[in-house]
């Protein structure tokens, strides 16, 4: 609470009393011991940002990775992959979830703003499979994150993002509340059927170009 | 950790040095005060400053398309400036409402000690691929692709931020049904820090827009249009730490 004015009064021309000096200390002391509360400070005390440590509040990781676009096409291309330089991710010809990016952090108890932004690329032959991404935390995909109806019998393209063919940038987030210690955030991707072909893709037909991982932790 | 007062017994010598080891004790203690110290819940909110030290919003609300073409707005190559336009509500002509956040103050990035960086959340919506004809039809996959950007401004001079780029081409045919038109959000998100503005002169950014170029296949033979619609942008200049 706020601090009180002094019980006891030295006077002049009198004896100083230890006990009231005592008495007027520990009241002063009992504020220190846990009671210092909002009364205690100045209005506007702290509002300057720079009365916090930097990263007091939020701190911020974000890795990237560029790839050159390819230059405009007029068919499929044959092989993707030999026409954009750079890191470009393509998806492999499983049904697994592999990984696009990750980032390891070691943070508190907190909740992380993961926001993945990348570039979706055609591939070779787009009328066939789709493909999903999804966010992935410590080992477990969030399933609110996963692009595309993930079944069949909701959605006539069948799993994910695929037969219009169309390149188009994506952007995945969610807040998530973690435990302090280490952790792995990745982007992932996986292969899925199509309602025309269901048999496992023979070839990895998508490509991940531009991409940027932020992973924000918020206090 | 908080202190506890020494009493002065009754009958002990009152000295100037008794009283000072206790003054020295107390004034020890207001200068490093502790967590221990400060009652649960005292703090609130309003006892903490903003962490967003500066923020700049643009917001097209355009109830028309505004087009763009591959003659005016030819894509001009990976982390080039020249050619993209900015989006606005007046497209080619470039002189409507523009998808272009100013700070009121530039950031300076190079004050690492108090910016962490800006965060930028930019969208748009992507309506359609068309050729350039009088009626114009719209156009098919591999027919180009509208390309998409985030530039930011230092000393007047705007520059593409590389890994920002981004494209979108138009939507294959579906049997029995035409062309369709592509309808797509188009989002970008970037974290703009002191590494990326380096070399400029100075680092105080002043603005952040989202610009568009067309991508025409060169075997093509006429231009290409693209039709984009509403769209917002949001940059905020963070204190924020690395994790």
């Amino acid at each position: 609470m706020a601090w009180k004015y002094p019980k006891y009064n030295n006077t002049d021309g009198e004896p100083i009393d230890a006990e009231a000096i005592n008495v007027n200390f520990e009241a002063f002391i009992r504020e220190t011991q846990g009671n210092l509360n909002e009364h205690n400070w100045a209005s506007g005390a702290f509002t300057d940002a720079e009365d916090y440590e930097i990263g007091a509040c939020l701190r911020i990781d974000h890795s990237y990775d560029e790839v050159t676009p390819m230059a405009a096409q007029t068919a499929a291309p044959a092989n993707i992959a030999a026409i954009v330089s750079g890191t470009a991710y393509q998806t492999i010809a499983v049904y697994d979830w592999d990984v696009v990016d990750s980032t390891q952090i070691i943070c508190d108890t907190a909740l992380l703003w993961v926001i993945a932004s990348f570039q979706h690329s055609v591939s070779n032959d787009f009328t066939r499979y789709g493909v999903q991404y999804g966010l992935r935390l410590d080992g477990v995909v969030i399933a609110e994150t996963v692009t595309g109806s993930g079944g069949r019998n909701t959605d006539p393209n069948g799993e994910g993002l695929d037969g219009d063919g169309t390149n188009m940038p994506l952007v995945l987030d969610a807040i998530l509340p973690v435990l302090s210690g280490p952790h792995t955030i990745e982007l992932v991707a996986r292969m899925c059927t199509s309602a025309t072909i269901a048999l496992p893709p023979t070839a990895a037909y998508w490509m991940v170009c531009n991409r940027e991982l932020i992973v924000v932790e918020m206090h | 950790m908080p202190q506890d007062w020494n009493r002065i017994n009754e009958g002990a010598a009152l000295t100037a040095a008794s009283l000072n080891t206790r003054f020295s004790a107390t004034v020890g203690e207001l200068n490093a005060l502790e967590e221990l110290t400060v009652a649960p819940y005292a703090l609130h909110r309003e006892h903490l400053p903003s962490t967003a030290l500066a923020t700049a919003t643009a917001t097209i609300g355009s109830a028309t398309n505004h087009t763009y073409d591959s003659t005016s707005e030819p894509y001009p190559g990976y982390g080039l400036a020249a050619s993209w336009k900015v989006i606005n509500t007046n497209g080619s002509l470039g002189t409507g409402t523009a998808l272009l956040a100013t700070f009121s103050t530039a950031v300076d990035l190079a004050d690492t000690a108090r910016f962490g960086g800006i965060l930028v959340l930019a969208n748009v919506h992507f309506i359609l691929m068309e050729d350039a004809n009088a009626a114009p039809t719209i156009l098919g996959v591999y027919n180009g692709s509208c390309m998409f950007a985030l530039q930011y401004q230092i000393s007047g001079t705007w520059y593409t931020l590389a890994r920002t780029e981004r494209y979108a081409s138009a939507a294959s045919t579906l049997a029995g049904t035409g062309q369709l038109a592509v309808f797509k959000d188009i989002p970008i998100r970037t974290y703009l820090v002191y590494a990326d503005v380096q070399g400029k002169g100075n680092e105080q950014v002043q603005a952040i827009r989202m610009v568009v170029s067309l991508n025409k296949p060169a075997a093509l033979a006429g231009p290409i249009r693209a039709r984009l619609r509403q769209g917002n942008l949001t940059a905020i200049a963070l204190r924020a730490g690395t994790l």
